[in-house]
């Protein structure tokens, strides 16, 4: 048995330790190992280890701690983290994290086009030829893309990933009890790349299929590598102070954001040469790019800081100032750009301030006060210009950016009341406003008077449909302990929306088209629109005996919005979850808890265009998502004489996503030929089912000596429509299949590993 | 004599407080267990006399020098001599 | 209860010039008013906290047993009156004696651990929703679950069983991997942002790890500058990448003015390859899918979604 003086010290001293071993995963698959480095089937090294160490520790008199500690090394996802302090006065820490991410349906990637992933030039392979982009006549071949057999023979499967090496460095400094420094720098080198789609000139649309319902502008579209070639660097720097009756913060955060790319270039494989508005893109294929994310830097200084007027009267406050610039010069196509550019970069600065006052008071121990308010502010100095520009479909466009500036003033006042020692009661009215607008005259009026054109939408069109919201919320909670074994609490929220709409709304971004640049009248963007929205949840938690618990909690919220005759018209959630312990012995307990969540939303639209238009026709979706979570752990220890522990943690969870679209038409219906069975009814449920269990199994040989080995299986279904748009054969007839398919799989991993315990 | 469970042992102490005065080396308020179970090594009665001090709330004397009756334990169920048998055969195998 | 005893942080420590053995030996005393009964042999391991900064002892802004839980003069004294000792004046749960009302047990460590992090717990969710530190902290045990990036989620999920189920879906941030955890995003001890957010708002909170997105771009997309969460789940999603709606029907939520969105997308989004009934025309074959409805749908095209910085780029294409 273990002498007492050694239980002080197990107790009081740090046990390290240094575990290796092995793990087995018995299959290929990018979404088990999406992010913990298990994507291939091998063999993998497990290595972990945590070694503490200094002087303060087991009671001791003096003030030093460090430590060391490292995970999971043996595969992509490891990270090694160092601390060094001398408590009091002054602390160093750098850490290393490492992240690759496998892009969901990475492994089944495949693509003709020619360069490295993470690069940012692709080209076409030599030979490939011109894809056909020539439609079908009859119905029954409408949509497939044919590639030749030697077409198909240049698809290759590419392992689509991007890694994030994280190396962080902190430093902390106590000139004194009250006041320190705190400094805290992370950088974050990110490569490889993420899928994205793109468009390319391609304006061969047929009448075949325009008369078949649908409207694309025809355009050639392929799904490349887009590269992720970022460094990111963020910087906190603080130094606070701590009295008595007060504190306060000065603290400075800068990210600085830099991009090694600043376009990534793509071959058009649907034509060799393009003539558009009298523009040729030369080459055998002609080639387009995508921009990349611009660097920027943003920075910003914090105020913050409290003071107790009274021991019972609190006041916190806070102000922070910031910069985002970002003034990259822009990828220069000139063959997209038949008028030139106005500007050769965007000289964009955006200042953010922020400012927060609260107020609280408990002069009684059974009522406590608080009234707040906080704003918010994001003003784009941007400057705006027209951009001449060709656009996907060659069409030549102007177009005038518009630089969007708002502001958030929120108020509110609470009172937390306690009814009895049992019971509590909180209530609070909260106010909030929205201002958005536009700095810049050439924003707000650039289109003029499109009247002429659209009677209905006049003169001074702003930036912005709704250029203010203000939202009223009421909310009321209550807790009640109705024994030492039971408690409960209950809560209601309202909270009413509304928005001032800008009847003449026509945003200067958008194409000079006057049939298709307008949202109808009536449509609302669910984000502004006017909206009410009611909140109830429930919980109650229940200790049944000493050894059995449980829990039972749900919520429901409503939201309609009553304003917008198209658009979202509601939206519904509801969840409930049950939660059971069982101490079956001091040795054994079992745990086991079930989530239920569902979602519903409903939108009506229109088709049709403009103000001019007769009232269209309108169309409804519904969408509905229901997602059921089990999970299940057992524990048992003081097996084999106490040496042996086992651990199984089972999960289920089954996610189903559904749309419905329904036509409210007088004169067509689903089942129409021309269009049957695309324009309404519902779409396959996207669904994922994931069944995970794992098990382990500690076995203590001595003190110094453990062994771990477990395993564990993971089943994914997946069932996803997304996919089968992009296989060979079944995507639309100017789309480069890429043959991507649902990550579906079934995983067992086995492990082993030794753990060396000293002290 | 039959090996104790010390686990055991050591749950019901906990249960009981005994360690808030005792601990396994160190005299506490109450002396240390190895020094009860060295003043009590080779002894033949040892066992029924701890039965009996821990059953019977005898007067002690605490560090401060108050006197007070010594804990009486108690056992879930009540009463399970095994139980507190199983105590004092691991406080006297110390 | 007579009030608690804490270091004073109003003085100048820096000027009495204690070497650190000897406010250890100091502390160590104080602690020995407790530890004399509550030792190793406690049902808790009580002595791990020596292994936490808390027990740093040379450091003279550490606590004391007593400066957590009151002085406990009564507790002491002991069982004066044959009905059994008194309770401490601080008990941060329910065992022997009944729990400290919640606002005593945070008004504790927020003597010393005001400003801050801590700024705004007064009137946070957590607070006002009547949770203390110990809540979440174990301030005992070697290592602070809520503290680990591994365990916190699991802390969390106690309570917040929807996130919980979250992070098992399909799509979602590498909570369960250990590599973003809730506190990433999240101060739990209030803050002046939405939802406990760390940062003032959703946008801010998000780009400083997603700083690519941050722009400002040539080309705004106003939801996307305004929230994220106006598409974005941040706790997972059926629907990768953690989207709230699946394109097309994503964007018609928001725009049904210019070409594709404004029409009705059934059945048809799903691609050649559904087996839905009554889908299939003459030759067996559905109807074309339309880029504009299938697959990325939208995104097909209009693939710089968080704003473009390409002078082609006013639609989001390049
Ligand atoms: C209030 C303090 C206190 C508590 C609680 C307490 N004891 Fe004691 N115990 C004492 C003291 C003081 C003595 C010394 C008696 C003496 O030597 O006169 C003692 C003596 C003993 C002895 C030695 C008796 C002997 O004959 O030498 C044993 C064995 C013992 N205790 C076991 C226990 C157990 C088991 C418990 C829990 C049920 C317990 N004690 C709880 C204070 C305590
Ligand atoms: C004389 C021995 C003794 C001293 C000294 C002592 N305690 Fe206790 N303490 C006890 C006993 C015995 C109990 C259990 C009381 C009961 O169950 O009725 C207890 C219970 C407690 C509990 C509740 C434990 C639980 O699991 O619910 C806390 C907390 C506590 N003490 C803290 C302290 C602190 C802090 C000090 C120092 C200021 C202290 N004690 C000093 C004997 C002591
Ligand atoms: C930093 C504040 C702090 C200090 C210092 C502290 N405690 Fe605690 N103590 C707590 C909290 C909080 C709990 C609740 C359990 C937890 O968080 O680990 C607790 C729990 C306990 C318990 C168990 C009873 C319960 O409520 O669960 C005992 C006994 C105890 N402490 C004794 C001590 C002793 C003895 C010392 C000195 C060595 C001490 N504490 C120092 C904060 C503190
Ligand atoms: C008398 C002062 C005092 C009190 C009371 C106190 N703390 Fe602390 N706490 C400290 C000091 C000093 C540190 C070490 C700060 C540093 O890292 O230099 C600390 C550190 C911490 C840390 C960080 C530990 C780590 O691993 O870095 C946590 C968490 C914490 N305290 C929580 C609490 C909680 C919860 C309570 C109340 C139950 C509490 N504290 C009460 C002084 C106190
Ligand atoms: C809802 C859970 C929760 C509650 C309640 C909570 N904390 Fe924390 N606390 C955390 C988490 C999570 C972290 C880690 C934060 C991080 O790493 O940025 C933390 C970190 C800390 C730290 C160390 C980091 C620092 O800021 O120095 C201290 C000290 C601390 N908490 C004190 C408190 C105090 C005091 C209270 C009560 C007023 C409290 N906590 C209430 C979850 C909580
Ligand atoms: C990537 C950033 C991020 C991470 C990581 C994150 N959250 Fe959130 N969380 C948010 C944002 C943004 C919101 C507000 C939008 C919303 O409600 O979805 C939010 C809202 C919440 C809410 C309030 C919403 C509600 O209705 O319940 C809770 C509770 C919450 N998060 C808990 C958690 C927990 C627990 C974790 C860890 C498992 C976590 N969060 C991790 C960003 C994050
Ligand atoms: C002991 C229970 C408990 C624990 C543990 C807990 N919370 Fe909470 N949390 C609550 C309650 C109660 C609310 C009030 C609102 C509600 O009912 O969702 C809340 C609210 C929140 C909210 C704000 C919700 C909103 O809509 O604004 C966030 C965010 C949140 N918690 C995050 C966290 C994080 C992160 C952690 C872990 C570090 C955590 N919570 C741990 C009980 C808890
Ligand atoms: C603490 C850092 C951090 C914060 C803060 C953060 N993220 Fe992430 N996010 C990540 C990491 C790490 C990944 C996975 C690696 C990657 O894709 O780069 C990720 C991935 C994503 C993804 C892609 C997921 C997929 O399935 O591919 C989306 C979408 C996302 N984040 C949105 C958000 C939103 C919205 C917010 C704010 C509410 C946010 N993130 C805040 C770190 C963060
Ligand atoms: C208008 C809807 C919308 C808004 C608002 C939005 N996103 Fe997205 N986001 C998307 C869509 C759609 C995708 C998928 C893109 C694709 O498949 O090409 C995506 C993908 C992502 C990804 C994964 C791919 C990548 O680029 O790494 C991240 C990370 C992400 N968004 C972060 C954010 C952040 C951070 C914000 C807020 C600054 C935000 N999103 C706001 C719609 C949106
Ligand atoms: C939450 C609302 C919302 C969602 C969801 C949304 N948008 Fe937008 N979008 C807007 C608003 C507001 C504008 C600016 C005004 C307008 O055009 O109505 C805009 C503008 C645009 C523009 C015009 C160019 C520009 O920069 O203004 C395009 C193209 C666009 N959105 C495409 C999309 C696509 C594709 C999706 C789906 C991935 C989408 N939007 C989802 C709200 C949204
Ligand atoms: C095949 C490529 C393609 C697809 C797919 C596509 N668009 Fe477009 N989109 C364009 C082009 C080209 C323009 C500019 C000219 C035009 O309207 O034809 C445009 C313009 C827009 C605009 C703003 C300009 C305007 O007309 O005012 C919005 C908003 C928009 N599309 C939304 C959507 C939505 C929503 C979807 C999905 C239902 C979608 N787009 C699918 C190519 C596409």
């Amino acid at each position: 048995f273990a002498q007492s003086d050694d239980d002080v010290s197990i107790l009081t001293r740090p046990t390290n330790f240094i575990e290796v071993g092995a793990g087995y995963a018995d299959q290929n698959s990018a979404q088990f190992g999406q992010y913990n480095g298990l994507n291939k089937s091998r063999t993998y090294l497990l290595g972990n280890f945590s070694v503490r160490g200094g002087d303060a520790y087991g009671q001791g008199a003096g003030t030093s701690l460090w430590s060391i500690t490292g995970t999971d090394l043996g595969t992509t996802s490891r990270s090694l983290g160092a601390t060094i302090r001398n408590q009091g006065k002054w602390m160093f820490g750098a850490s290393y994290d490492q992240l690759h991410h496998n892009i969901g349906d990475g492994d089944s990637y495949e693509t003709p086009l020619q360069g490295p992933m993470g690069g940012n030039v692709f080209t076409m392979p030599a030979g490939f030829g011109v894809v056909s982009t020539a439609r079908p006549t009859v119905p029954a071949a409408y949509g497939t893309q044919v590639l030749t057999p030697a077409q198909q023979a240049y698809l290759h499967k590419v392992d689509v990933h991007s890694n994030r090496d994280n190396s962080g460095f902190t430093f902390g400094y106590n000139f004194n009890p009250q006041w320190n420094v705190q400094f805290n720098w992370n950088h974050v080198e990110q490569s490889g790349a993420k899928l994205i789609g793109t468009g390319t000139d391609e304006n061969n649309t047929s009448t075949a299929f325009d008369l078949a319902g649908y409207g694309p502008a025809g355009e050639a579209i392929q799904i490349i590598m887009n590269p992720t070639d970022y460094t990111t660097d963020n910087v906190d720097l603080a130094l606070n102070w701590a009295g008595a009756k007060a504190f306060f913060t000065v603290g400075y955060f800068g990210s600085r954001f830099r991009d090694h790319n600043q376009s990534v270039s793509f071959p058009n494989p649907f034509t060799t040469t393009r003539v558009a508005n009298g523009t040729t893109l030369a080459g055998a294929y002609p080639v387009d790019a995508l921009s990349t994310p611009p660097d920027n830097n943003f920075n910003q200084a914090n105020l913050s800081g409290g003071y107790n007027l009274t021991p019972t009267t609190k006041l916190v406050g806070g102000y922070s100032y910031g910069r985002n610039i970002q003034n990259v010069g822009y990828v220069n196509q000139d063959q997209m750009l038949p008028g030139g550019l106005p500007v050769n970069s965007l000289r964009g600065k955006v200042i953010i301030t922020h400012y927060d006052l609260k107020l609280t008071n408990q002069t009684t121990r059974d009522l406590t006060l608080s009234i707040g308010g906080n704003y918010d502010k994001r003003d784009n100095k941007t400057a705006s210009y027209t951009y001449e520009f060709l656009n996907l479909g060659a069409e030549e466009q102007s177009a005038v950016n518009t630089p969007l500036s708002y502001s958030i003033t929120k108020g509110a006042l609470a009172a937390d009341y306690r009814l009895s020692s049992d019971q509590h009661l909180h209530a609070a009215y909260e106010y909030e406003k929205t201002a958005r607008w536009c700095n810049n005259a050439l924003a707000n009026y650039a289109q003029g008077d499109v009247q002429g054109t659209n009677a209905g939408y006049y003169t001074t069109a702003s930036c912005v449909q709704v250029p203010r919201n203000e939202v009223n919320k009421f909310v009321v909670n209550y807790r009640l302990t109705a024994s030492d074994d039971l408690n409960f609490n209950a809560g209601y929220t309202y909270a009413d929306r509304s928005a001032t709409v800008n009847p003449s709304f026509y945003n200067p971004m958008q194409m000079h088209n006057d049939t298709d640049g307008f949202e109808n009248f009536g449509f609302r963007a669910y984000f502004d629109a006017s909206r009410t929205q009611h909140m109830f949840k429930a919980g109650a938690n229940w200790q049944a005996t000493q050894k059995l618990s449980f829990s039972l909690d749900g919520r429901g919220t409503y939201d309609n919005y009553n304003d917008s005759p198209l658009g979202v018209q509601q939206g519904h959630s509801a969840s409930l979850n049950l939660d059971s312990t069982f101490a079956v012995s001091g040795k054994a307990t079992v745990s086991a808890y079930a989530s239920w969540q569902r979602r519903t939303r409903g939108l009506l639209s229109a088709t049709g265009k403009n103000a001019v238009a007769p009232l269209p026709n309108t169309w409804t979706n519904d969408l509905t998502d229901k997602g059921t979570t089990l999970g299940f752990n057992a524990k048992r220890s003081g097996l084999m004489a106490g040496k042996l522990q086992l651990m199984a943690d089972l999960s289920y969870s089954l996610d189903r996503t559904g749309y419905s679209t329904a036509l409210n038409y007088t004169d067509a219906s689903c089942t129409a030929p021309s269009n049957a069975g695309y324009s309404c009814g519902s779409l396959p449920e996207i669904r994922s089912a994931l069944a995970r269990a794992k098990l382990t199994a500690n076995y203590v040989i001595d003190r110094k000596s453990t062994i771990a080995f477990g395993y564990i299986y993971e089943k994914l279904n997946s069932n996803d429509y997304y996919y089968n748009y992009y296989q060979l054969g079944f995507t639309g007839t100017s789309t480069i299949p890429t043959n991507q398919r649902s990550p579906s799989y079934t995983e067992n991993v086995l492990f082993v590993a030794y753990r060396y315990s000293f002290m | 004599a039959h090996a104790a469970d010390m686990d055991a042992a050591k749950t019901l102490a906990r249960a009981n407080n005994c360690f808030k005065c005792h601990a396994v080396t160190r005299d506490k308020d109450g002396p240390g267990w190895k020094k009860v179970a060295d003043k009590y090594r080779g002894k033949p009665d040892a066992e029924a006399k701890l039965m009996h001090h821990l059953t019977s709330g005898e007067m002690v004397k605490l560090a401060d020098g108050s006197q007070v009756h010594h804990a009486i334990i108690k056992t879930d169920p009540a009463n399970n001599t095994a139980q507190i048998k199983n105590l004092v055969d691991w406080i006297l195998s110390l | 209860s007579p009030p608690i005893q804490l270091p004073d942080l109003g003085t100048n420590h820096s000027t009495s010039v204690q070497t650190s053995a000897a406010t250890a030996a100091d502390a160590l005393a104080q602690d020995a008013k407790c530890t004399r009964c509550h030792d190793e042999n406690e049902q808790m391991p009580i002595l791990s906290i020596y292994q936490t900064p808390h027990g740093v002892k040379g450091d003279l802004r550490t606590p004391t047993c007593q400066s957590c839980h009151g002085p406990s003069e009564n507790h002491l004294a002991g069982d004066k009156t044959g009905k059994g000792i008194p309770p401490p004046d601080v008990m941060f749960n329910k065992h022997d004696y009944p729990m400290s009302d919640a606002g005593d047990r945070a008004a504790v460590c927020l003597t010393c651990h005001k400003g801050t992090q801590r700024s705004h717990w007064d009137g946070s969710e957590h607070q006002t929703n009547g949770l203390a530190c110990n809540d979440c902290h174990k301030v005992h045990s070697a290592v602070d679950p809520v503290r680990s990036k591994l365990t916190q989620p699991e802390v969390c999920g106690t309570c917040h069983k929807d996130r919980r189920a979250d992070i098992h879906k399909i799509s979602h941030h590498p909570i369960g991997e250990g590599k973003v955890t809730c506190s990433d995003c999240h101060n739990p001890h209030g803050s002046t942002g939405p939802h406990l957010l760390k940062k003032t708002t959703v946008t801010e909170t998000c780009t400083t790890c997603h700083a690519e997105k941050r722009g400002p771009f040539l080309w705004e997309h106003q939801p996307v500058v305004e929230d994220c969460t106006n598409c974005h789940t941040p706790h997972g999603s059926n629907i990768p990448p953690l989207l709230k709606s699946r394109a097309p029907f994503l964007c018609d939520e928001c725009h049904d003015g210019p070409h594709n969105s404004q029409r009705p997308y059934g059945a048809g989004a799903a691609g050649l390859q559904s087996t839905l009934s009554g889908f299939a025309v003459s030759g067996g074959r559905a109807p074309n899918p339309s880029s504009s409805a299938s697959g990325r749908a939208c995104l097909n095209c209009h693939v710089m979604i968080h704003g473009s910085n390409s002078p082609a780029g006013a639609f989001l294409h390049r």
